[in-house]
């Protein structure tokens, strides 16, 4: 009874903030062990939730600049059998629905594009590749395009000149004064063939731009494919805060009417899509890895309670309450989390940041697959994916003590003296 | 076959094919003469023709002007005249078959998957363009039956294709029993798939020999499409300079 009396009252001025810290310090070896687990789990998730969120930033800048804009128009057919290149299904009168795009308040910039099939024969090998047309002057301010070139200048508007990626241009063995000719398919599905001189070589953040691709005045390039002033899509980058889809939308009735659709870039590239995929699983992957590193706070915290049975007995002889005895455990588990936190933190965004600076070329990984993914991505560390990573690392260490604090408030403090 | 067909009426004669063929060929009529005077009819020693090529599809519908120049059964040299196609030839002989574009710096041989491109974005393709235009050495053929065909009586010949060089392995041709010209020709593939249909109609005279002066063209692989050949102005054994159909013409 008076056992009994005890523990429902509790021990008055009991401080367990002070006896859970005495607790990690008793065996540093141990806390040494919890922490480092919290650590690397810290450390991982830290650099995984920046890697994942340059990705995305990256991805985005790429899917907006050279694919999709933040809304995009073009004819719905087009885009139902784009494989097969139909090239009489784009937007009709181009440079009209460029300036009506261009008047809209919520557009920052817009371009006109025509992209198309070619082929250029070196001896019996056909190498495929695309041909871009551009409209250089306004994507200068849409893209940046002097940026991108490694060498030489943009193609004269009217002239038979080629801007052409860097892979593509060392796997042909051209450079900036050379020429090559390439074979299309006209919009009305007749072959042409042009020869061009190359005055540029450019290198694109997406390595499918780099590897494949050419690029030329969007007024020669509507010539030799007989476009007729057509152009395949307009691309537009609103002004800052505007939301894309709902300017999508609302484009969309003065679109319809010239049988287009405006669409936002969310919706209309897959690469995004894919991208939220990707960021899904790897948040799957980051709680199974939280829950790995929880496994090895349950033991030493299990391995603590086995080896201090005989003191959590005093303890509750002493009049210690379950309740107490949880909290004990739970405080020194949160603790050596965030022991383990800072550490974890601290390592994780350390090689962050340096990756951040230097920036992890996937480029050999990206070969080939025509998306719209970096080659380098430099892993963005801001203040929210630091804090989520630590505060899911210390909410997991906390919650796998639990479970061991809970075993621990049920011992009879009888059985554990007589132990 | 289609363009074999087109060009046929504007093709070179095998001079020594034409006066022995046709007497025995009338009162016997066998496969193998009918092919041989159908093979005579389209063929000419030499041939210049001004013809308009019209091409409806999903855009509507084009023209395309050209000046065609033949000699024998192999060779021959287009010309497009229309302000779109300006300049771009195409050189065909027995062998290869080549492009010339005013924008490209080389001549482009055409090959491979590439064959079956189509000209000018019309229902014929290049493939059809290529080989001899003499079937009697492709084809081994087989008289049917004579049926009137868009009002022309007509032999109706099966044509099996002896080699695998040939754009349609089996052929089906209406012969008119009076002037051996052909009326309709339908190419199948190896599966007996029906690919392409040509009716030949508007028959009239260039220097003395009745020729097709209208062809329609139907790609039975697309729909809505259909290409109609109207030859203008036809002039058979003129002066060609046979330089005309070398490679080393075509880019001048």
């Amino acid at each position: 009874m008076r056992e009994r009396s005890r523990r429902a009252h509790g021990i008055p001025g009991i401080r367990l903030g002070a006896i859970a810290w005495r607790n990690v310090l008793r065996n540093k070896r141990r806390s040494l062990l919890s922490a480092s687990a919290i650590a690397v789990v810290a450390a991982a998730l830290s650099f995984g939730f920046a890697f994942f969120g340059g990705m995305k930033k990256e991805l985005a800048y790429n899917v907006q600049t050279f694919t999709s804009g933040h809304v995009k128009i073009a004819n719905p057919a087009w885009e139902k059998s784009r494989m097969l290149n139909p090239l009489h299904l784009g937007v009709a009168d181009g440079e009209a629905v460029v300036r009506w795009v261009e008047a809209k308040p919520e557009t920052a910039v817009a371009v006109p594009r025509i992209s198309f099939e070619a082929w250029i024969q070196r001896g019996d090998r056909r190498r495929m590749v695309r041909g871009i047309g551009l409209d250089f002057t306004r994507e200068k301010a849409y893209s940046d395009y002097p940026s991108l070139l490694v060498r030489g200048r943009e193609p004269a508007s009217g002239a038979r000149e080629v801007v052409v990626g860097e892979r593509l241009a060392a796997d042909l063995g051209l450079d900036v004064g050379g020429k090559f000719t390439f074979t299309t398919i006209t919009r009305d599905r007749s072959l042409y063939g042009v020869t061009v001189a190359v005055v540029g070589i450019a290198r694109y953040p997406v390595p499918a731009l780099s590897v494949g691709t050419f690029a030329a005045s969007i007024v020669k390039v509507q010539e030799w494919l007989r476009m007729d002033g057509s152009v395949i899509e307009v691309l537009a980058k609103l002004r800052d805060g505007r939301d894309a889809n709902l300017t999508a939308a609302g484009w969309n009735d003065a679109m319809a009417t010239r049988g287009l659709e405006a669409a936002s870039w969310e919706k209309s590239d897959i690469s995004y899509a894919l991208m939220q995929f990707v960021t899904a699983i790897y948040n799957s992957m980051a709680v199974m890895l939280a829950l790995l590193g929880s496994t090895v706070v349950v033991n030493t915290t299990m391995m603590v309670i086995f080896e201090r049975r005989g003191e959590i007995g005093a303890l509750g002889a002493m009049g210690m309450r379950g309740g107490e005895l949880v909290a004990m455990f739970f405080v020194e588990s949160v603790i050596i989390a965030i022991g383990g936190v800072a550490a974890g933190s601290a390592v994780g965004s350390g090689v962050t940041l340096c990756l951040a600076k230097t920036g992890i070329n996937l480029g050999g990984l990206m070969n080939g697959i025509e998306l719209d993914f970096p080659s380098i991505v430099r892993p963005a560390p801001t203040l929210a994916t630091t804090a989520s990573a630590a505060g899911l690392a210390v909410a997991v260490a906390g919650i796998a003590s639990l479970l061991p604090a809970w075993m621990a408030a049920r011992v009879r403090p009888v059985d554990a003296l007589r132990e | 076959m289609g363009f074999r067909d087109m060009t046929a009426i504007m093709l070179a004669t095998l001079a020594a094919l034409s006066p022995a063929m046709p007497a025995a060929a009338q009162e016997a009529p066998t496969a193998d003469g009918i092919l041989a005077r159908l093979d005579a009819a389209q063929t000419y020693s030499t041939l210049r023709s001004e013809a308009t090529m019209s091409i409806t599809d999903s855009l509507g519908t084009r023209r395309t002007d050209f000046i065609n120049q033949a000699r024998g059964a192999d060779d021959t040299l287009i010309e497009f005249t229309s302000a779109a196609e300006k300049g771009q030839k195409i050189l065909k002989n027995s062998k290869e078959l080549y492009l010339y574009f005013p924008d490209a710096e080389e001549v482009m041989r055409l090959q491979g998957a590439a064959l079956r491109q189509s000209m000018a974005g019309s229902d014929i393709s290049y493939e059809d363009m290529t080989g001899t235009r003499t079937r009697r050495l492709n084809y081994t053929p087989r008289l049917e039956r004579k049926e009137v065909i868009d009002g022309r009586t007509a032999w109706l010949l099966v044509l099996d294709a002896k080699t695998k060089n040939v754009a349609y392995p089996k052929q089906e041709v209406w012969v008119d029993a009076a002037t051996f010209l052909p009326v309709m020709v339908r190419s199948y593939a190896l599966s007996g798939k029906l690919l392409k249909e040509l009716r030949f109609s508007d028959v009239r005279m260039a220097g003395g020999r009745p020729f097709n002066g209208r062809i329609t063209v139907r790609d039975m692989m697309k729909t809505g499409t259909k290409t109609e050949l109207l030859f203008r102005k036809v002039e058979v054994d003129v002066p060609i300079d046979p330089k005309i159909f070398t490679l080393e013409n075509l880019s001048w």
